[in-house]
């Protein structure tokens, strides 16, 4: 047995190692799937860039939560988060050695979508949301008309963001209100385009992910207006930069490894990310904080301040009392 | 020149006294052994490795914990006076340790604050043995993987019911073989004893092409091709479904079973059927009375095989039949319709193993270690099935000289 996994390990170890010789100046991101567009626009632009010059950016996207892993144990420099870090991942990271500085870098609402064919839910109450989703409804409301008697006959097919992402983790903190979780039967994606696949070709599809994907497929599906309770308001920038589309508005982070700092292409990517002041968040369909944060992060950075200091945030807080 | 005859002696023979050959000879034997040593090796390694980390899966602490979370409940609940038939509803409660558990079971215990049942509970863990804890963890594990009807090992509130997973597979399957048994056998007898030689030789490797198609093209072509055509007859069908995973799935097992068939049922000797003729019987009636009962081992054999192939099938059902353990309502009705559904989103057992595995759980964590307790239960599922076959080919092998 150990001598079977001695000679497999050996074997991929090698491999590995060839790899390791082949690359020289790289930055590698990972993390959440909804702030990644952000980070893939930036990393093009950075490396077009005279700083960048032969410098290689990666960027995967395994959820928050599997980007911190990876993060924690020191295998990637800059992780991208859809939510705080938590006190277990700041744990897991002080185990290993590795302090981090937390960087917010923009805005996002995250938005529920349905089929292009729904015509009945075009906005929905929170506590309609939550009788949708909470656990309470698991393997019991399967039809849109459980939902509300007015809406019509027609089955209910779920899709969320994988349970490794922030996006999941926010949405059941919302949902769940921080005690109850969100219902285990959905088909659960870290790949949002399964998820557009799948509301798009489903009558009955409801899904939930980042703004900027539904600004990205807004032909092929619905985006669903949110009541807290004093009327309805559809996710847009305005309205998630205004604070008025509540509770499902959320900061988003990367957050960079302190050690990485000391390698000139990550400190350049990171300075080319902050520089940038949420100009190509804003293109790609996010929103750009208030310009004093990009220029307090940019101090932290440059200082390396580590620790995280929006752990504690509140969900649903909107954006003019976050960066207080 | 001398005249050979070739026996293993006269080659021994031939050798002696030729040390370079005989070398040579050696040599390739050598590496012959070589290779099928290599084989058996990383075979054996494999089922090593699926047995122990299964076995770790199922004596995991995290089992002992909630069972003994189970017992401080249930022992506090008697204390408390709560009635015997509560008593199910409330040791149901402990599955995890987390705070919202704590609460969720001293809400249901008169008198009991969650910090009370905290301190019960770890009092409990502090006097239980290794050995009594090892049991609970395997006693707990076993009964939560075969008695639960939910699969959510990845959702913070964790149950670890094998069925839905196993429904998906079977249920998959089933779609499949019900078109890959009709169009492949058919195929099988046309092809062997109705088609025109040429016709035949032409046709058979075109119909084994369906096996070379890898199978991820497969579950895009049902994603892509399939489900549409299943949603015009059925509008409310979700994308991601059942049924048109199935379906494709059929057509990629057709070759298995038309091949083999074919194969077995050449192999019935001419002789019977020329005989069978010459009394004066019909096509038909040698097609059913001689041929499908001399054949009828290596047709099951044909079939068997076939379901093994879909139930190991991964690509297509991660693509196109949804990544959603099924989840029974509370009624027998309600489950027993979102048993037999094919018109919605299932996720099998492989699709499961594909999912974790695509996304990370961390190595050692129970999350990772549902992996290899489904791929455990996947194997003993095929292995079983390939026993089946070999027995079914011995019980029903009709010998004629």
């Amino acid at each position: 047995m150990k001598l079977l996994s001695s000679v497999l390990l050996t074997t991929v170890l090698t491999l590995t190692a060839s790899a390791a010789f082949a690359q020289a100046r790289k930055v590698v991101v990972d993390g959440s799937s909804t702030v990644a567009p952000i980070s893939i626009a930036i990393a093009e632009g950075f490396m077009k860039s005279p700083q960048g010059q032969g410098v290689q950016v990666s960027v995967a996207t395994s959820g928050t939560g599997g980007g911190f892993k990876k993060f924690c144990a020191g295998e990637t420099d800059i992780s991208n988060a859809s939510r705080p870090i938590r006190d277990s991942e700041i744990e897991a990271c002080k185990k290993n050695g590795i302090n981090f500085v937390e960087l917010p870098i923009s805005f996002d609402g995250l938005t529920i979508v349905t089929n292009k064919a729904n015509d009945w839910a075009t906005c929905l109450t929170l506590d309609q949301v939550k009788k949708a989703w909470g656990e309470a409804a698991e393997g019991t409301i399967t039809n849109w008309n459980q939902i509300d008697p007015k809406f019509p006959n027609v089955p209910l097919v779920l899709f969320g963001a994988g349970t490794d992402s922030g996006t999941f983790d926010y949405f059941k903190e919302v949902v769940g209100g921080g005690k109850g979780d969100v219902r285990a039967d959905f088909t659960p994606s870290e790949d949002d385009n399964v998820i557009v696949t799948g509301v798009a070709g489903s009558r009955g599809g409801m899904g939930f992910f980042g703004l900027a994907y539904y600004e990205e497929n807004m032909d092929k599906l619905n985006a669903v207006a949110i009541d807290p309770g004093d009327g309805c308001v559809a996710p847009s920038p305005e309205t998630v930069q205004n604070g008025t589309y509540r509770p499902f508005s959320r900061p988003l982070f990367i957050y960079v490894r302190s050690t990485a700092i000391a390698r000139p292409e990550v400190k350049a990517f990171v300075e080319y990310y902050l520089n940038d002041k949420g100009a190509t968040a804003a293109k790609v369909g996010y929103i750009a904080l208030p310009e004093q944060v990009y220029t307090t992060a940019m101090n932290r950075f440059r200082n390396v301040v580590t620790g995280s200091v929006f752990k504690d945030l509140k969900p649903g807080t909107p954006i003019g009392e976050v960066f207080k | 020149m001398q005249k050979l005859t070739l026996t293993p002696q006269s080659v021994a023979e031939a050798l002696r006294g030729q040390p370079a050959l005989q070398r040579r000879e050696a040599m390739i034997q050598l590496v012959m052994l070589t290779c099928a040593i290599f084989c058996i090796f990383v075979t054996v390694g494999i089922v090593f490795i699926l047995l122990e980390v299964g076995i770790q899966f199922f004596t995991d602490e995290y089992f002992a914990n909630s069972g003994l979370l189970e017992q401080a409940a249930r022992e506090l609940a008697i204390q408390q006076g709560v009635p015997a038939r509560e008593l199910a509803d409330i040791t149901r409660l402990a599955v995890d340790e987390r705070a919202v558990t704590f609460t969720r079971i001293a809400e249901r215990i008169p008198n009991t604050t969650p910090e009370a049942l905290q301190e019960y509970y770890e009092n409990l863990k502090q006097t239980t043995s290794g050995g009594q804890k090892l049991w609970l963890a395997f006693t707990n594990s076993l009964r939560r993987f075969f008695l639960d009807n939910r699969w959510t090992p990845l959702f913070a509130s964790k149950r670890f019911g094998i069925w839905p997973l196993v429904n998906g597979t079977v249920l998959v399957s089933a779609v499949a073989m019900m078109v890959a048994v009709p169009f492949g056998l058919l195929t099988a007898i046309y092809l062997s004893l109705y088609a025109g030689r040429q016709f035949s030789t032409l046709m058979r490797p075109i119909v084994e092409i369906l096996a070379g198609i890898p199978t991820v093209v497969y579950g895009y072509f049902a994603l892509l091709y399939i489900s549409p055509i299943v949603q015009r007859i059925y509008p409310d069908a979700p994308i991601f479904n059942v049924l048109s995973a199935g379906l494709m799935m059929g057509v990629m097992i057709i070759p298995t079973v038309s091949s083999i068939s074919i194969d077995a049922i050449n192999a019935v000797p001419r002789s019977l059927l020329d005989g069978a003729y010459a009394l004066g019987a019909t096509k038909m009636e040698v097609i059913l009375r001689v041929v499908f009962p001399a054949a009828i081992s290596g047709i099951i054999a044909s079939i068997i095989l076939g379901i093994s192939r879909a139930v190991g099938e991964t690509m297509i059902v991660t693509v196109a039949a949804g990544q959603q353990p099924v989840a029974y309502g509370d009624s027998f009705w309600s489950a027993l319709q979102a048993a037999i559904n094919p018109l919605q989103s299932m996720a099998t057992m492989t699709a499961f193993i594909a999912q974790v595995a695509l996304g990370d759980a961390p190595a050692g964590s129970i999350e990772y270690k549902t992996l290899y307790a489904v791929g455990l239960s996947l194997f003993l599922m095929t292995l079983a099935m390939n026993l089946l076959s070999q027995y079914i080919s011995k019980r029903f092998r009709e010998v004629y000289e």
